[in-house]
Order: structure tokens, then sequence, then C-alpha cells
């Protein structure tokens, strides 16, 4: 049986002062637990992710989102609303609440969404207390040097984005090259963390990444985009055998 | 030859490098650790942006820990940030062009070097480099400290964002300009392997202290490994 994709695009167009960045024909998420998307700098990858959250406005095309049930024109929502909705992306370049400590980040991103009274959480103890189990439990698997204060490197606003991202429990997640910054054991505490959810709370994963060793190791699909087309999908090991994908991505240049 | 002895340095009262010694000249210069170890802190140090709180930093015999960033940068170190630091309203030959204002040699020759390094960002020069993607404003970023023709380029982590290839293409060249132009890299790095393939020294820091040190041929990989579990 055909498992019915969370998210598929058609028709997907967008330029940037004349020069189109995405024109991806069709494109189905969210059938397989991880999914990876790769491809050269400037193919477009991160635009495509900013079409589907509606952080750009896309030229033309039709992005359907099916969070369990319904049908979705995410065209018709902001990009809130699509936040709202389950479809959560974590950032490429570092995004940090720079006054609030790491707790009081994840508080928020814990904070009860109903009537907009986010910051009870901070406020009222009883709230607070229902989060702080849920807290300390994702912080027993990251070794921030002091959770109580801020987030002090790249690294450790960068963990944070993503574990924020995760808190919010959505139904798909699209990560960024989460692993950029970071070492890589935190990489693959990052990823085992994310494969526990997608198993247990069927999470679906959309995620750009150069680490290729990742992207084998955890996809079970993987789409690759250049000069804003998607020219092939497939198993890690048809895509990393490619002959497209080994000529415009991988391998050593000789210069 | 960049010596550093005895530095301490931090944000806002909070002292993060403790006590960091180290001694670099005309080669690849690894700076290892964990998030929050003070591999940035250290690189922001060098390059002036925040002023040590004790120690001496010495470039060729002359202190240059009170100087401004502009009187370092203009000795000829360059410092490529870790975040993607770009002139988002210039375009990309702009960038460039700021960094050459610096060098001696005349800018078709350098930037010829520069379009050999990244040949993608040819065809972006007159497109503004705030609307670069991540990896290619990261390729601008370096490109601007190559045009300066430093004679120390402080790397943070100038691979993160690139593709396999051009991090690949990126770490034989930074050893090329290390060795041909007798240029001193310190390049601090997540990438642990390739890092250690180029450079001839390795520092690994644990949280802003010194865990190692010492030549490459000499460290074994799970020496520098520890470093990041304590």
């Amino acid at each position: 049986m055909t498992v019915e994709a969370k998210l598929s695009i058609a028709g997907l167009e967008k330029s940037f002062v004349g020069r189109k960045v995405v024109s991806v024909d069709r494109l189905e998420i969210g059938r397989h637990g991880i999914e990876g998307l790769i491809g050269p700098n400037g193919a477009g990858k991160t635009t495509l992710m900013g079409l589907i959250t509606r952080k750009l406005k896309a030229d033309a095309g039709t992005l359907i989102y099916r969070p369990g049930g319904t049908e979705i024109d995410l065209r018709q929502m902001s990009m809130d609303q699509v936040a709202r909705a389950g479809l959560v992306k974590t950032n490429q370049v570092i995004q940090d609440f720079e006054t609030l400590s790491i707790r009081d980040s994840l508080r928020l991103a814990l904070a009860p969404a109903e009537r907009e009274q986010f910051w009870t959480v901070f406020t009222k103890r009883r709230k607070r207390d229902a989060v702080e189990a849920e807290i300390d439990e994702i912080l027993s698997h990251f070794p921030f040097e002091n959770p109580n204060g801020d987030a002090r490197s790249a690294g450790e606003k960068k963990l944070l984005d993503i574990i924020r991202c995760l808190l919010l429990k959505p139904k798909v997640l699209l990560m960024d090259e989460p692993t950029a910054g970071l070492p890589d054991d935190l990489t693959r505490a990052v990823m085992t963390l994310v494969q526990k959810k997608v198993a247990e709370e069927d999470l679906k994963v959309f995620i750009i990444e150069h680490d290729l060793d990742l992207i084998w190791d955890y996809c079970a699909h993987v789409n690759f985009l250049a000069d804003g087309r998607l020219l092939c999908s497939g198993t890690p090991q048809e895509v990393k055998d490619h002959p497209v994908v080994v000529e415009k991505y991988m391998g050593v240049v000789d210069v | 030859m960049f010596e550093i002895t005895g530095l301490q340095s931090g944000y806002g009262g909070v002292t993060i490098l403790k006590d960091v010694a180290l001694s670099a000249d005309r080669e690849v210069y690894a700076v290892l650790g964990a998030n929050g170890a003070g591999k940035s802190t250290l690189l922001k140090t060098l390059a002036g942006i925040i002023r040590p709180t004790a120690g001496e930093i010495r470039f060729n015999g002359e202190r240059i820990d009170r100087l401004p960033a502009h009187k370092i940068a203009a000795l000829g170190i360059g410092y490529v940030p870790q975040e993607n630091c770009v002139f988002p309203d210039l375009t990309v030959a702009e960038n460039l062009s700021i960094g050459g204002i610096l060098g001696k040699r005349s800018k078709a020759d350098r930037l010829a070097e520069l379009y050999d390094l990244f040949p993608d960002l040819q065809e972006r020069l007159d497109q503004k480099a705030g609307s670069l993607s991540g990896g290619e404003g990261q390729m601008v970023a370096i490109g601007r400290a190559l045009m300066q023709e430093p004679s120390v380029l402080l790397l943070d982590e100038p691979t993160a964002g690139l593709s396999p290839r051009y991090t690949d293409l990126l770490f034989r060249r930074v050893a090329e300009i290390s060795r041909e132009k007798q240029v001193t890299v310190v390049l601090a790095e997540q990438n642990v392997t390739s890092t250690l393939g180029i450079a001839r020294k390795v520092h690994v820091l644990s949280l802003g202290k010194t865990h190692l040190q010492g030549a490459t041929d000499e460290v074994s990989i799970e020496q520098v490994r520890q470093g990041y579990h304590i």
C-alpha cells in the first residue's frame, strides 16, 4: 500500500531578479520517515523550504499539505499558520532569542498556544511546572554547558534551535543544514533523537545536509536538486550512484 | 610568526579562554574542540574583535593585543567569522573589492585565483550578496579575506554550509595557500579528520583551556576526541 504524502508539490517556481531559483515539477514529501535533499551551493534548497513554509511567495505552482485527514492549500496560509498546522523548519543561519536563557527558550517552545497567552508559561507556576519534566528529559540528551544561562557558542545556539522545533511536536519537520557547526557526536545525538520521534510520534522529516554520511545513514529516500530542478530521487544507494549527482555534486574536482 | 602567551579573554566579564598559549609560523594551525570550547572566542581575540583581559599576542615580534580590529587587518591578518558575514546590500563584486583594498598585487590576478577556487562566484558577480544561498555567502566571505592577500588567515569553521565538493577543494586550497604563499592559517573546524589532514599543528580546547597541543603527526585522533568528552 502506498503511503500518502504529507506534502505534495507541483509546478513550483520562484525567481529572484529574473533568475529562476526553483523550478520543481513534482515532489512528494512524507512517504518515508526521514528524507534528504542534497544539491550544490545555490541549487535552491533553502529557497524551496522557504516556499513550503510560506516565508517566500511562489511565482507559480501548488503546495498541498495533509497533516492528517484534511488537505490544506499552503498558498492560502501565512507563515505562522503553517507552523501552527505542524509544519516547522529549523534554520540554516542561527536564530536565537538573545535575551532568553536556554531553559526559558525551551519553555517558550512548550508554552500553551491557546488564546495566545504564551507568557503564562513564565508567570504561572502551575504551567511552568508542567513543562519542566519534558525540558529536563530533552536536556539529558545534550550537554549544554549551563542550561540556565545563555547559549554561548554558535553550536549551542544551533542545537537550541533544533530542540525548540522538536518541542513544538511538528508533524513535518524541515531541517536546513542542522549539523553545520556541530561536532560529530552532537550530530549523531540530534539524529538519534529525530529517529526516535519519527518512530514514536509519526514525525516526517525532510532534511537538507552537506554531510553525506548523515544523508546515507539516516535517510530512507533522497532527492537531488541542482539549478532549482529536481534531477533525481531514490534510495540513498541509487542517488549516490547516479551519474548526475556524481558529476555535479560529489567527488574531487581537479584544478 | 604569531605568538600568544597567557591569553585570557571573554565577554561581558565572563572569562571564556583561560591561559592559552600558542605559536604558529607559516603553517596550518588547527583549533579543535566541542561547542563552547572557546574556538571562536580565540579567533575573535586574535582578530581584535574582542580585547584580551590578560596575556600577549605578538605578530612578527610586535604586540598587537591592544590594537583595534582594523589596524590588525591592515597588518595582513585576515579573519573569516563563523556566521555568514557579507555586506548584504553590496554585490558579490563589491564585497570582493573591499577585501582587495588591502592587497598589493593587481586585483585582476587575485580575482582570477579566486575564481579558480570558487568558479560559481563568477556567475554571481552582479548579484547582491544578501540574496545568495548560505554556502555561496560563505564563499564570498572567504574570497573577501583571500583578496586581502593576508599573511595570517583566521578561519572560523569555513566549510560549514559548503557542499562536499567545495569542502574538499577548500581544504586543499587552504593547505596550498599556506605552503606556497607561506601564510599562517589558524583554522577552527568541526571536521576533525580533514583538518588534521592538512594541519601541521593541532590545539584542542576544552572549556576554554588547552586540553592538548602539538604536532599533528604526534597526536592520535583518539587523543583529540578525548578533548570533546570532558
